[in-house]
Formats: C-alpha cells, structure tokens, sequence
C-alpha cells in the first residue's frame, strides 16, 4: 500500500532535548489538508495536533523519537523522526483490505492473501456498544452471522452462521487466543482485541471437529514490544427498561371475553358479573422493572524489548427486567509473551470471571402471561391471594399461579467461576521453522443453589416443607496442540507458510446435585447459610445424586499457503479427527480444502484505472465435521424406572422397593460423522482510493448425514428418548454482502457501511428411523407437533392448519368444508387436499422461522472532537409462532390485541376468530398462531466527545472521551409480543415464543480514559 | 538456501529434539485415549448378568402402569368417559377436547390417542426386553420362567387393551434393532392369537401359588388363567362387534367356561366379603390392596427413603376438582350412571352406589366434607366423585409433601375376581346353564348387598347391568358395551356409530410417521 513519506534533508543539531519538527498532514488521495490528526511521541505524552490548514508543529525530547499520527478513518502512521525537522505525511484512508492481518485459524494472515470469506471485526468496535456480552455487540455488523439475543442478564445470544446447518446442535465453534472453548461467557467486550468469524469451509476446515456450524475466532488483548506502560479506563453506567411491554385485557375486558366464552358454547347462566370484579392488576407491571447497569474496566498494558503483557480486570452489573432478576461478573486477564533466548519465546494467556446471579423464577412471565386481571397480588390482610379462587370463582385454569407469590418465595443463586488459561513455547529454528506448544486448561464451576420456604398460596402454589437443592458441576476441556510452521519466500515472488499440527483434547463434565426437604425455619434465607444438612425436622429427607461425561478428540493437520507475489493465492488444508463420540469403526474422519484468489488489481493491465484500488476474486471449496452430539450414542445404555414396592408394607413408607431399571434409548453402532461439503466464491473491491469498499461471497453449504434424535414410530416402544441417526442433508444456500464508503471533507469525516446476507435453508433428505419427515412440538404443554421438517422445506418449518377466515354464520359453515361442532366465529381452516373434509391431513406448511434476509447498517462520523455512531440491524422475512397465545387461548388470559380485533358477531372480523378460536382444541397450531417475526431496529446510537490532546497532555493523560449511548432504543415490529428475537438453542424450535424474556433499551453515560 | 549455511547452536538442537521427541511420545499414548467407552452409565453388557438384572427389568414393567398416560384423560377419555358411565368433569373450558368423548366427534389427530398409543408401546418394549434378554442368561431356571411368564402376562394385557381400543395394531415382538422400527398391522384374530399365545405361556411357566408377603402383587399363573377368561370372552362375543359377524378365530363360549370353571374350582381367589356390609367399599381400602379378590393391580405404594417409587396419578386425575388436597376431577360419574344406580339403590339395596360415588357436601367416612368447584362440565346437579379412589386421611402414610401426592399409595384393581365370576355367569347363560350362571352372579350381588337373583328372573342383561354397577369406574363398561353390541343403542345416540366406533382411530402422528406403512381403520 502507499504510505508515503516526503522527507526534508536532515538537519544537523546538537541540541537532541530541544528538537523541532514542523510539517503538513495531507490525504494521500485527495491531497487536501487535514485538521485535527493527533501526533503524539511514541512512548510519550508529549503531542500535538494538526490545525486547519494541516500544519503541526512538535517539540520532541528526542531526534530518534518516533512520531504516531492518528486520525479517525485513517491508517495510523508510525514516523521515525531520524533526525529530520521537516516531516510531512500523506495519511491513507483506513484501509480495510491491505495489509492488515486478520487471525486466522493457527496463525494469522494478511488479508489480502486470504483465499476464503472470513468477516473480522476489531475490538473496538465491539467496545463501541454498551452491551453486557461480546457476541451481542456483533449483531448486525457481520453479513452472513445471523445473531439472536436472549434478555436473560448473563445470557449468551444463540448464533447462526450462513444458516442452520445441523439439527441438534447449530452453534459454532469458539477459539479464544488459539484454544477451542465451549462458550465464552467469561470473556468482558473490553477483553478482546480481534474477532473473526470463519464462515466458508476453506477457511474453517484447518478447525476439523465442530467447525460445520462457523469458527469464531478471539483473540484478547496483548501488549506490544517496547511499548509505553499504559492505563486505560473504560466504565458506564446506564439504566434499562423493557423497550415494548405487552398490554394485555383489563378485568372488564376479561369478563367481556369469559362471558362470550360462556354464552358460545351455551352457558350465559353462569355469565361473571363485572361488579364483583373491580381489581385490575397488570401482571407486567407487577414483575417487571427498570433497572441500573454498570461496568467498569481497567487495562495496563505495556512491554520491554523482551516481553510484553497486557492485564486487566472487569466488572459488570446487569440487572434484570424482572424484579430481583441480576447477574454480576467480575473478570480477570492476564497475557503476558517473552523472549527465552532470541529464539524461543513463551507466554500464557488468562482469562477468568467469577459470576453470580439470582435467576427469576420458573416461566414467571408465563405466569404472568395467564394471570388474570383481576386476582389482586395480595388481599388486604397481607398475605398473598390465591389464584384459583377469586370471589367465589374458580378460573377455568388451575394451574395458575400468584406471579407475586413466586417473586417472594424464590431465592435462587447461580455462581461460577470460568475462563481459559493456555501456555505456550515457541521454538525459531533453522530461521524459517516455527515450532510451537500449548497446553491449555478450560475449566468451569458453577455452583447452584435454590431454596423454597414452606409457604401456601394455593394448591398449585405451595411448599409443604422447607426445601433445599443444591448442584455443582465441574467441567473442564484440556487441549494440547502442537504445530509446527515454516515460511518462506524465493525472491520475493513465491511466498509461502507451510504447517503442520496434532491437537489433542479432553472434555470431562461431572456434575453432583443434592436436595434436602424438612429443613428448619431459617431467620435469615442467605446462601452462605444453605446446606442440605442444616437443622433437621422430624421430616427431614435428603436425595443426591451425580453424573458426567469424557469426550476426547485428536486431529491431525497439515496446510499450505502459497501465493505468487501476493497476486495468485493457493491455500490447501487437510484435517483428520477422531472423536469419541463416534463408535470405533467410523471414529475417524478426512476433511479437506482447497482455496485459489487472485487479485486483478494487482496484474499490470489494471494499473492505469486509478479508479480501482483492489480487485479480487477468491473461490474454496471444503469438507467439514461435526461430532457435537451426546456422547455414548453408539453405545447400549439403561437407565432407571419407575421403582416399585411390592408387599405388605406397600403404604407404610418403609417397604423395600425394588429397583426398576430399563433400556432407555436405541444405540445406533453406525453413527458416522456429520459432514458439511461448501463451496463459496467471493470478490472484493476497493474504488476512489479505497473510500468505497466491499466485498459479496455466494455460498452453497450442504450437510450430509446431519446427526439428530427422530421420533420413531410408538409401536416400537422408542417414543421418549428417540433414536440417533444421520437422517437428514440440509442445504444452505446464499448471497452476502457487505459496502463501505468512507471520506473525509474537512473536518468532517464519516464512514457508511451496508450489510446483507439472503439465505435460503432447505432439507434435501430425511430418512429418520423409517418416517420422511421430523416433527417437534412442545411436549410439556402436549402441542405437537409445532414445526415438521421434511424434504424441500426449511429446517423446523411450522406446520399446522392453514387459517383462511372467521365463520361468519351458520350458513357459511354448512357450505364450507370445517371441523366437527364448528361455531361462528371458529377459524376457517383452508381444505388443503380438497377432499371436502377438515382433517390431520389438510395440515400443512405455515411458515419460515428462519429469516431469508437479515441486514445491518451503520454509520459513523467525526467533526473535530465530536464522534457520533448509529448502528441499525434487522431480520426479515421470518415467522414467529406465539405460542404464548396458543396456551392462553386455551383458558387462560387474552392480550389488548386480540381483545381489540377478535370475532364477536357477524361481521366484525375475518382473521381473527371469537374466544372459541377453533372447534376441537383451540391448541391445535394454525396459521392464526403464526406471526411475521421481521424487525427493524436501531440498535445502538452513540455520541462522543473526545478532549482535544492539548488539554488532555495537561491533566498528564493520553485519551479522554466521553459518551452517551442510547442501546436499541427503538425496535420496529408488528409481532404481538415482548420481543420479535426469539432465541433457542434447538433450531426445530426455533422461532416459538414460549415466555420470552422482554427485551430491554439501557441508556448509558460513560468514559474513556488512558494514562 | 540460505539457511542450510547457518551454523545451528548444538545445544538448541538438542533442545528442539527432546521438544519433539516429548511432543511425539505424549502424542502417541494420546491416541489410545480415544478407546474408551461408557462414562456414567451401566453398559448393556455389565446389565444382563443377575437375577438382581432381570427382576429389575422387570419391575420396570410393572412400574410403568402407573406412567401418566395410563391414568390421566389420555385413557380416562377413550375408557371411560366415552361410555355411559362418566362424563368430563372439571370446570368449562379445562382440557376441553375431551368433550369430544361425549360425542364422538375426535378425529385421528387427537394427541389423547397418540400419548396412548404411545405409552403402551413403551410398556410392551420393556416386556420386550426382558423377554429378549432373560432366556440367554445363566440364573435359575425356575426364576426365569416366573420373570418370563410376568413379562408375558403384561404384555398380554397391554395388548388386550390395544386390541379393544384401536383393533388392528402392531405386534412387537422383539426390541427395535438396525432400522427394524415400522412393523405393519396385524389382524385383530392375529393380536388375539398372540395374546393368548403369551397368557399361554404365563400359566405354563409361572407358580400357582400365591406369593410370599415379599413379593405379594406380582402376578402368578392364576392371573394368566384369569385373564385367558376375558380374553376369550371377546373373542366369542365377536359376532356382536365384529364387522364379519363371527366369533374371533373361531372361540366359543364352552371355551370360555372352560377357564372360568378352571379358576373357580382350582384358583385361589375369593370375593372379599370380610367386612359385611362395608365389604365392597373397603375392598378398595389400602389394607385390602393384592387381597385374595385380586387378580391384577397397579402397585402404587409409598416411601420415606425413595422419593422417585410408584404413585398413582390416577387419583390426582379423578378426585375432587378442589384446592388442597383435591385432584383434577376428570371423569365423573354421569347423569346416566347416577340416576340408573340411585334407582337400583332403592330398588334393591345395591350398597356400591354408595361406595362408589361421592357428591359435593357428603361427609366421608374420615370426617371429610366433599367440596371443590360448584359445577362440573358434563353433568347437571350437585358434582360428584368416583369414590373407588379415595384413601381416608387417618390411613394416608405421611410421605413428604402435600396436597393430593398424600393419596398416591391407592392402587388401581385392574382386573378383579367378581369381573371373572361375571364373565363365568355371561358363559354359563349363553351355554343355556342359568343354575350356575345364578350362582356366580349371586356371589356378587349378595356381596354389594342385592338379593340374589332365582334362575329364572336371569336374563343377560341383568348380567350386563351387574358387571356395569360391579366395574364401574374400572375401565370396562365401554369395552363391554362394544363387546356386548349394546354400544348401538347405548351410545347411539350420543354419536357412536357402527362399525366407525368399534375401535378408535390409529393415531394421525403415527399414520404419518410411518411414511405409508401404518394404514388406517377402516371409515375414519
């Protein structure tokens, strides 16, 4: 790349404390002056900036000083001063696809050189956002990654990278600073430095095992050789609340609803009367809350010739919507890398945090979903009223409960403590070889604690006994890799970096849990107190019980990167695994990839259209495993039933029981690995000096023999726990895109960005234990099923009956084929088949969970001291069934929306039905369920201020700026709910909104400081 | 190539060596790490070894008759609600499609039907297993036919039930293995055959005496004999159900009274008739659970060390729809079976009406006053209970918790020696043999306190009436109107229809699991 630098003929002074330097800032492009870039002394605080027309003058302690000159959307240029007193500089757009190194998979490479689609982003973009979590802040910024927050303080969001690609498990893989983790809870967004997602096959296979679902690559922050001992800052406060609360019927509305409920099917007589109802509590009020935030965070980083650390610590506080609903993390990191001898080096890698958090209650905001307006929280003499009986009447309902109730008597704790440690040794040898072994340790205990008094509410809402439960998990995944690299470069036109690796690694869980009931009365309910053998009631009974898992997986792998002066580009990897979790005869697997790129604009023909600044096509194609399945699936395992006592002392509670025990699942001794073939082919472009970037990537990822547990028919006695299989391929297929535009005028600079990723999902094959298709539904509350995947539709599409209007009258139901004791006011249901008949088999399709488009948009721009950002991100396209409303509608509770536009009398509306809703089971899923999950949101604004250097050198500081930040202060969408994102881990469920947490805007103050 | 000139430091040769060597050597004795096998639980071949292994196979089968589904509206629907003797019950609007078993108006898509099916498979898969794995293993040889003939005697009984409900089923024999998951339907003389091929083999192979107080409520040759009685008392009334109009492969009702006879003179069971008066009701009292009446029933107990032992949902499902301590109150005793049992009550002095139904403001015999919900969906009047399921506060265990969970010890009677001594009296009628048909029905109404019947005044349907007032409540009365072809004019008008109704749909979820392989009863 050009950086260019005019020099002026040295000066000879002897004066080396005193030394003048005097020069213009210019655009390398635009050769216009430009104000306000920082100059500072490397190492120093001594600095300057330059003013209008460019111009700066330094006075430096030192003639070999070196010079930094930064400038928002510009390229940091490091000067040495050498002696001279005249230094111009023509500063460079930032850009974003030269020479800069992205992190890839065992090593790192310029971008320019990549031959695959890998999205980067750096740390302080993910800084930039006041969001408790890491991934969280990657939403909307990265084509092709597809990012769903969940509320819950403390929650990771779920991901999906180019699409759902496996049915059991679809998350991708996490490599923090080299090493495979599980999740990355621990990790604070000031820890890190880097984040690259691999998202094609050719760049995630050197990953091997688990890399079928996307890398995501983290690197945290390090420090730099010879760098100047700094202290940064970074803190906010904010206050947060729900961004849409979901109204739902008032008493009197409630009362309108029950009584046509009463009057449709023939029992007016027992109409409720509205006078003896006066309360009117709304349920979300009561058990939600807006609340504080905070983080804080401190980072020393620096370095000598020889080592170099960087060290930190955080802390959050991230209190809940729901009331007593908090989760607060304190994290640790310690990196630190030194030279042994010139040629070895060693260092570690830390990254800890202890958490703590107090869940909310079991589905309280079901609960408060179907609590009924007018059950009072409490009644008057204080004590919490009971929710199935209500002045004399008995909700329909009975297993509601006082959500109030289960505020008060909930006292749980989660903690945990977690993170990554690696260490390694890096041996130069024979000048190109690079030998390098790390040991890692990722552990994670967590501890759990819930205890429920002895309380009554009602007989669905109460405790008969002092009730203790305690559990504690010890996970821990060790990882050994070992790669070995040799670089080299034949005059300057054959480049390449050869490597070879084995990694090895060991995943044990094992966990023990234990709950004592009978416990004393405690005068204080604190969980330093809580243990399962605390004072002993004569009724005091004790039950534990532990189990865990080993996984173990070894990989071998080799890669080539080879380029022709950086203009013909070849990347060749081979990977083999054997994972435990498969049997022992397809243990293994082969994963291959291949890369090709050329950059056009490099060849002499593109030379003379300045107008193009990069120019590059690339193409992969690569195989990919994933063995992210339960262990054991290939191995015959029983498990306990239902014990029984036979004999006389049957019913005195001391008969001896006899042991019932059982084979549970069917053992599948073929399981193979799961295998994602990919194809991608990407260009990127760099016009007007690299002021308009971009880059688009087509994609065509198939799944083979995706591993996941079906349904097999009942009559062979399998029904609960199914049968594990490759049953299913699954294609996704799609377009990303991603456009910068930056520039400067004057003192103005700003940058645009667009991205936008079309995916399209689609089953190619299903053979699940002899059916053609997967259903899923929700069992607890006997829906299913929900969603059913079958060949050439999306992966946990819904299913159910297609609703095509409201039965006006009874003439209309007489002509038009319905179910049995259909009702006006009762759903149409659309007569599929065309047999004149409703029935299971007019059930069809009914809608995409998956989103076919989702975009991000951001733009950002800088005047003098001011920064300003805006950052929007969607999702559209998908389908959100609410099955919020298919439980309520059954008995329960109704929200405004439907009270407002529901049937009730000829004419009144056409899609939405009467209380009834349905003949038969007003549960059955139906199209009426299902909603348009598109959203729009803004989902972060911040305003900056930076002070100007001069007065910051004064206070002795090196950066002080600070913001307002306002997160996703506004969201657009029509679905009837909390929150349009409706995260699961289980992507045939995916998309069905069951208690969703709400989603919350936090509006913040903070402060950036370094020292 | 430059570097081959450098001179290499011998000692950072050696260093470099012993790092690979190390990382060589750790790397190869990694690789058996990854021949490992099971980490927590007990592998298949750790398993089959004991007679400890076997019997708690097969305690897995009797355990699960008390599994949710077995006793929730998933069989309360299709059992009993759908006959005359009980309606819904509950308030408006709880688990309404169960109203459909008032009309008849489900469909094959009905989740009661699948969550049925698919329970009772999952039984017949434990037997299944135990009958796979048991005849290779190397115990006692009398243990293992009395292990095999009780594994054979609940698969027999599930499958009876599944051939009255749905008719053509499947029949599993075996354990699913390699892909063999979808077997077709057999015919219902087929299933018959089977069940009776196993009720065979029961009383073949397991002891004729009684068990020891230990394992009192396992079953013994007796109650496959017993059940062989029922079973061929369907099949010889084929000609009433059947859409051929002919017995089930060929049975008759000497074949029957061949059974019955057999039990009557040989067996050990006996009416229980130790408490006068009161006997019916505390027949179904804890102390008089697995007593000589008894032939088959569900074990429910209780303990105070085993939080997860048998309970039986059952009573949560049926009992009083109320706050504390109260249950669900599905199926409840109809306007039909209350007003046709009131009158025999006063007619003839048939005490099991009042041992059998409660009403909302009774005092039970424990001193509790009947309340809950003030109406009922399916019945006018006053809301009552089946009082078959209660257990009196003095004699509920205090297990640890509260509400309804203090009643799970009641035992569900599943089959019981007064129902023999009916079908005995049915068999002795259709054979012409009215003297020992009276002696048999008269065992049973002197008992509930009727006076019993000359020879002459028998008629069938008095038969039928006695086993509907005897049995109510315990899952036969819909069966027995199907079986005895009064269904038409009993049910009739309630929607049933001949032949759709004679058996229930086979599951839609299963129809379409099976990818063609599993079809559908005929008309639905």
């Amino acid at each position: 790349m050009p950086i260019v630098v005019t020099q002026s003929p040295a000066k000879k002074i002897s004066d080396v404390n005193k030394w003048n330097v005097t020069g213009t800032v210019i655009d390398s492009g635009t050769k216009e002056p430009l104000p306000g870039v920082d100059i500072v002394v490397k190492g120093t605080t001594v600095g300057t900036a330059t003013d209008q027309s460019g111009h700066y003058s330094l006075s430096v302690p030192a003639r070999d000083d070196t010079l930094l000159f930064t400038y928002i959307g510009y390229e940091k240029m490091v000067v040495p001063i050498n002696g001279r007193s005249t230094i111009d500089v023509k500063m460079s757009i930032h850009n974003v696809s030269g020479q800069q190194l992205v992190v890839i998979g065992y090593g790192t490479q310029k971008k320019i050189d990549l031959t695959s689609s890998i999205a980067s982003i750096s740390g302080s973009k993910i800084q930039n956002v006041t969001v408790p979590n890491a991934l969280s802040a990657l939403q909307g910024r990265l084509s092709g990654v597809q990012i769903t927050n969940n509320g819950t303080p403390g929650s990771q969001p779920s991901i999906r990278i180019r699409g759902t690609g496996s049915i059991y498990n679809s998350n991708p893989l996490y490599v923090v600073d080299g090493m495979i983790v599980d999740n990355i809870d621990y990790l604070s967004p000031d820890d890190i430095q880097s984040v690259s997602v691999l998202k094609d096959a050719s760049a995630s296979a050197i990953y091997g095992v688990r890399a079928a679902n996307g890398v995501i690559l983290i690197t945290t922050k390090k420090g730099t050789r010879n760098g100047k001992m700094r202290v940064t800052v970074n803190a906010y406060d904010g206050y947060q609340t729900p961004s849409h609360l979901l109204k739902m019927v008032n008493s009197p509305q409630y009362i309108t609803l029950y009584n046509e409920r009463l009057n449709y099917t023939g029992m007016s007589n027992q109409d409720l009367n509205p006078a003896n109802f006066t309360t009117n509590t709304d349920w979300f009020n009561q058990v939600l809350t807006g609340s504080f935030t905070n983080n804080e965070d401190i980072s020393i980083e620096g370095g000598t010739q020889k080592s170099s650390f960087n060290i930190g610590v955080n802390h959050l506080l991230s209190n809940g919507l729901i009331k007593n609903n908090n989760y607060e993390k304190l994290g640790l990191r310690v990196n630190y890398d030194f030279d042994i001898s010139q040629h070895v080096k060693a260092g570690m890698n830390l990254v800890a945090a202890l958490s703590k958090s107090n869940p909310a209650p079991n589905n309280l905001l079901l609960y408060s979903y179907r609590a009924i307006p007018f059950l009072s929280p409490k009644n008057p003499d204080g004590t919490f009223s009971d929710p199935s009986s209500i002045n004399g009447f008995t909700p329909p309902d009975g297993t509601s409960k006082n959500p109030d109730a289960m505020l008060y008597y909930n006292h749980q704790w989660n903690n945990k403590l977690e993170g990554m440690a690696n260490f390694y040794v890096e041996i130069n040898f024979l000048k190109n070889f690079d030998l390098k072994s790390t040991l890692g340790l990722n552990p994670t205990f967590a501890k759990s604690i819930n205890f429920t008094p002895q309380y009554t509410v009602s007989a669905n809402q109460e405790n008969s006994l002092n009730t203790l439960s305690k559990g504690t998990s010890d996970n821990l995944n060790t990882s050994w890799d070992n790669i070995l690299t040799y670089t080299n470069s034949i005059n300057n036109k054959h480049n390449f970096t050869v490597m070879a690796g084995y990694t090895y690694r060991v995943q044990t869980t094992d966990y023990l849990s234990g709950s004592a009931r009978g416990l004393v009365d405690l005068p204080v309910i604190n969980q330093s107190y809580l243990f399962l053998t605390l004072g002993k009631t004569p009724d005091y009974s004790v039950d534990a019980s532990d189990g865990g898992s080993k996984k173990v997986q070894i990989g071998f792998m080799g890669r080539v990167n080879y380029n022709y002066m950086h203009r013909y580009l070849l990347n060749v990897t081979m990977r083999a695994d054997g994972s435990s979790n498969f049997p022992k005869n397809n243990r293994w697997g082969y994963f291959p990839s291949v890369g090709v790129g050329w950059v056009i604009s490099d060849e002499n023909f593109m030379q003379n259209i300045p107008l193009i600044s990069l120019l590059k096509i690339r193409a992969g194609w690569g195989s990919l495993g994933n063995d992210n399945i339960p262990p054991n699936l290939y191995q015959l395992t029983t498990s306990n039933a239902n014990p029984v006592i036979f004999g006389p002392d049957q019913n005195t509670g001391n008969g001896p029981v006899s042991p019932a025990v059982t084979i549970t699942k069917s053992f599948n001794p073929n399981l193979k690995w799961e295998v994602v073939n990919e194809t991608n082919i990407g260009l990127d472009f760099g016009f007007f000096s690299n002021r308009l970037t971009g880059s688009l990537d087509w994609y065509h990822k198939m799944t083979n023999d995706a591993i996941f547990a079906t349904t097999a028919l009942g009559s062979s006695g399998l029904n609960t726990s199914g049968v594990w299989g490759n049953y299913a391929n699954i294609l996704n297929q799609g377009v990303e895109a991603t456009i910068g535009w930056k520039n400067v005028v004057g003192n103005l600079q700003y940058n645009v960005s667009v991205n936008g990723t079309f995916n399209s999902n689609k089953v190619t094959k299903i053979n699940s234990a002899g059916a053609s298709y997967y259903d899923q539904g929700d069992g607890n509350d006997n829906i299913t099923p929900l969603t059913r995947t079958k060949v050439g539709s999306p992966v946990g599409e819904f299913f159910g009956y297609k609703a095509i209007g409201v039965f006006q009258n009874q003439q209309q139901i007489d002509n038009t084929p319905h179910l049995q004791n259909t009702v006006p006011g009762d759903l149409i249901f659309a007569d599929v088949n065309g047999d004149g008949k409703i029935d299971a088999s007019d059930r069809t399709a009914i809608g995409n969970p998956n989103p076919p488009f989702i975009y991000g948009f951001n733009l950002g721009f800088s005047y003098k001291a001011i920064d300003f950002n805006v950052l929007c991100q969607g999702v559209y396209g998908n389908k959100i069934v609410n099955e919020n409303r298919i439980l309520m509608f059954t008995t329960r509770n109704y929200d405004e929306n439907f009270y407002k536009n529901r049937w009730h009398g000829q004419g009144t509306s056409n899609t939405y039905p009467s209380v009834l809703i349905t003949a038969g089971d007003p549960r059955t899923p139906n199209s009426f369920y299902v909603e348009d999950g598109s959203y729009f949101r803004i989902k972060s604004i911040q305003l900056g201020y930076t002070v100007p250097q001069r007065i910051v050198s004064k206070l002795n500081l090196g950066r002080l700026r600070f913001y307002a930040n306002a997160e996703n202060p506004l969201t657009s969408f029509k679905y009837n709910g909390f929150s349009p994102e409706v995260a699961s881990n289980n992507p045939l469920m995916s998309g069905i909104n069951k208690g969703v947490y709400p989603l919350s805007s936090i509006y913040s103050l903070g402060i950036n400081v370094t020292f | 190539m430059l570097h081959f000139k450098n001179r290499i430091d011998m000692k950072r040769a050696y260093k470099i060596a012993a790092l690979i060597f190390l990382i060589c050597t750790v790397s190869v004795s990694c690789t058996k790490d990854l021949n490992f096998g099971d980490y927590n639980k007990l592998p298949q071949a750790k398993f089959w070894q004991t007679k400890d292994d076997a019997m708690a196979a097969l305690v897995a089968c009797y355990g699960d008759l008390s599994g949710w589904s077995f006793v929730d509206p998933s069989t309360l629907g299709p059992e009993q609600m759908a006959s005359d003797n009980t309606a819904k019950g509950s308030t408006v609007g709880s688990q309404s499609d169960l109203l459909a078993f008032q009309d008849f108006s489900f469909t094959p898509s009905l989740s009661r039907f699948n969550n049925l099916w698919i329970s009772r498979y999952s039984l017949i898969n434990k037997c299944n297993q135990v009958l796979k794995y048991v005849p290779g293993m190397n115990i006692d040889q009398t243990d293992k036919n009395e292990i095999l003939g009780e594994a054979r005697f609940i698969r027999a009984w599930e499958y009876f039930e599944l051939v009255r409900l749905f008719g053509p089923v499947v029949v599993y024999d075996g354990i699913p293995a390699n892909g063999a998951y979808d077997i077709p339907k057999s015919s219902v003389a087929d299933v018959y055959k089977f069940i009776l091929s196993d009720l065979d083999f029961g009383w073949k192979n397991m002891r004729k005496q009684p068990w020891g107080p230990q394992w009192k409520g396992r079953v013994t040759a007796w109650a496959a004999r017993a059940l062989e009685a029922k079973v061929l008392m369907y099949m010889a009334s084929g000609p009433n159900f059947m859409q051929d109009g002919k017995a089930i492969d060929g049975k008759t009702w000497n074949d029957v009274e061949q059974v019955t006879n057999d039990v009557i003179q040989n067996g050990p069971y006996h009416l229980m008739t130790a408490r006068g008066d009161s006997s019916f009701f505390y027949l179904f009292r804890l102390q008089y659970e697995n007593c000589d009446e008894s032939i088959f029933e569900v074990q429910n107990g209780s303990s105070t060390t085993v939080s997860a032992v048998n309970r039986s949902p059952y009573v949560l499902n049926t009992w009083i729809k109320a706050g504390r301590d109260g249950g669900f109150g599905y199926s409840v005793p109809s306007d039909n079976l209350v007003a046709a049992w009131k009158k025999r009550y006063q007619d003839q002095h048939d005490l099991r009406y009042k041992y059998s139904v409660i009403f909302k403001g009774d005092t039970l015999v424990d001193g509790l006053v009947v309340d809950g919900a003030s109406s009922l969906e399916g019945i006018t009047g006053t809301p009552r209970y089946n009082y078959k399921v209660y257990i009196p506060k003095n004699e509920q265990t205090n297990i640890k918790g509260g509400g309804w969970i203090h009643m799970v010890e009641q035992n569900e009677r599943l089959y019981r020696y007064s129902d023999l001594l009916l079908i005995d009296a049915e068999a002795k009628f259709r054979l012409g043999d009215k003297a020992g048909a009276a002696v048999s029905i008269n065992k049973v109404r002197v008992r509930a306190g009727e006076p019993p019947l000359a020879p002459s005044d028998l008629t069938l349907q008095k038969i039928w009436d006695e086993r509907r007032f005897e049995l109510a409540f315990e899952n036969d009365r819909y069966f027995d109107l199907i079986r005895t072809g009064q269904a038409k004019t009993v049910l009739g008008p309630r929607g049933w229809t001949f032949p759709k109704n004679v058996f229930y749909p086979i599951p839609q979820n299963q129809i379409d699991l099976s990818n063609g392989k599993l079809t559908q009863n005929p008309n639905w």
